[in-house]
């Protein structure tokens, strides 16, 4: 039996979270768009596959764009990562003090450097929980690792990222 | 555990894009083809429909009983190691999957995956030693949720080395008379060992240049107990060794 999904909301959560993954992710404005299109109309395409007592939307969701990725990665893995600025210094607010504006995307910058750089594995914790902002509990059931071992993973790469941005400080 | 520094990166998509995006799935095209609606009933029952395909059907028995015709025909397809080809310098026609169903497979370890596929698989010895399998794209289509993709078997070694990827597709749907579209000359017959032909199939149709080319790499493609194995790679020694050594 198909189940009533109200499509127009699971859109208006979900598509900040899928867009979001994927940035924290590649780093790169138009592939999050491109993939987040992609996940979302493969979802639509796929609903009528979707049972809740199997797993949340998002759970369901997020498992359809870790595939997208993957097939993305696997078609351009010669073309490498590219990294874009976040938010274009045009982007933000006209009030903010210009000395303080460039910091801030400098620090932007260093921190997706950073994230780009960590293990697959660690990254897809870090843009699922920090970009796409699921719970422990529901990354656990994205990537079939224990709830427990997704904290302790998260906790460890945190650590280390505030490490390096001291260390980067420091210099 | 302060770690609200790293939702620093997050941000808004673009609210046009969001626009677009909603308009595009909203749209009714976006529905997924009610085909599986028309069951063989519903079918015998539009006369029309019957009517046509009948016509249809005696039209390409009389041309094809025309011998100059059927040369024609025959001169475009050709069959290299029991596999059916159709060979065009042309365009091919688009082929971008717009409007067939998706279907997701189950991204397990290779363990899980070869337990859950009904046939046996002898699995190659010889994956050349800079080359890892790639645990995390182990993919398998199983069961009535497979649709046609059922039974299926996706999995690859990638290189510590170079961004090469070795991939390994294996299925017992049959490959042999798909009538696969190929460039001339891109397709040749190659022997395994004295009883197990294979084809090779180099490049493939680049929608981007509009041109057959290099880029999608080599295939190679066999048979072995109704079950059909095809390596892609770039390097067709390396893909000869790995595909020899599933026969031992």
């Amino acid at each position: 039996m198909v189940e009533h999904i109200d499509w127009d909301a699971v859109y208006t959560k979900e598509l900040p979270r899928v867009y979001n993954f994927f940035l924290y992710k590649l780093g790169d404005k138009e592939f999050a768009q491109d993939l987040t299109a992609t996940t979302l109309e493969r979802a639509w395409k796929l609903r009528s596959k979707y049972r809740s007592a199997i797993a949340g939307i998002s759970s369901w969701l997020f498992g359809i764009a870790r595939n997208v990725l993957k097939e993305h990665l696997r078609k351009n893995r010669s073309g490498g990562q590219k990294l874009q600025g976040i938010t274009s210094v045009e982007e933000m607010s006209a009030k903010i003090d210009v000395e303080e504006m460039v910091q801030q995307q400098q620090e932007k910058v260093r921190l997706h450097k950073i994230l780009l750089k960590l293990p697959d594995r660690e990254q897809d914790l870090i843009a699922l929980k920090y970009g796409a902002g699921l719970t422990n509990r529901e990354i656990a059931q994205v990537t079939g690792l224990s709830e427990s071992n997704v904290g302790s993973i998260l906790h460890r790469t945190v650590n280390n990222i505030r490490a390096q941005l001291e260390n980067d400080d420091g210099r | 555990m302060d770690d609200k520094f790293l939702y620093q990166l997050q941000e808004q998509p673009d609210a046009e894009f969001a626009k677009t995006l909603h308009r595009q799935l909203s749209q009714p095209q976006s529905e997924p083809k009610r085909r599986f609606d028309m069951n063989i009933h519903n079918l015998i029952n539009n006369k029309k429909l019957v009517q046509v395909a009948a016509l249809f059907v005696i039209a390409i028995i009389a041309v094809m009983s025309i011998s100059p015709v059927r040369a024609f025909v025959a001169s475009f397809i050709t069959n290299i190691a029991g596999q059916l080809f159709e060979v065009t310098a042309d365009y091919p026609g688009d082929n971008n999957g717009e409007g067939e169903e998706i279907i997701e497979p189950q991204v397990v370890s290779l363990g899980d995956a070869l337990a859950a596929f009904p046939h046996n698989i002898q699995l190659p010895s010889n994956i050349p030693s800079e080359y890892t399998l790639d645990e995390d794209n182990v993919r398998v289509y199983v069961g009535d949720g497979a649709g046609p993709f059922s039974n299926t078997i996706e999995f690859g070694w990638r290189s510590n080395t170079q961004n090469d990827f070795i991939l390994l597709h294996i299925t017992d749907r049959d490959l042999t008379a798909i009538g696969e579209i190929v460039a001339p000359n891109s397709v040749e017959e190659i022997f395994l060992d004295d009883t197990h032909p294979a084809v090779l199939i180099r490049g493939g149709w680049n929608a981007d240049k509009k041109a057959w080319g290099d880029g999608a790499g080599i295939r190679l493609r066999w048979s072995v107990s109704n079950l059909f194995y095809e390596l892609t790679g770039t390097d067709q020694e390396q893909l000869l060794e790995i595909a020899k050594s599933t026969l031992k």
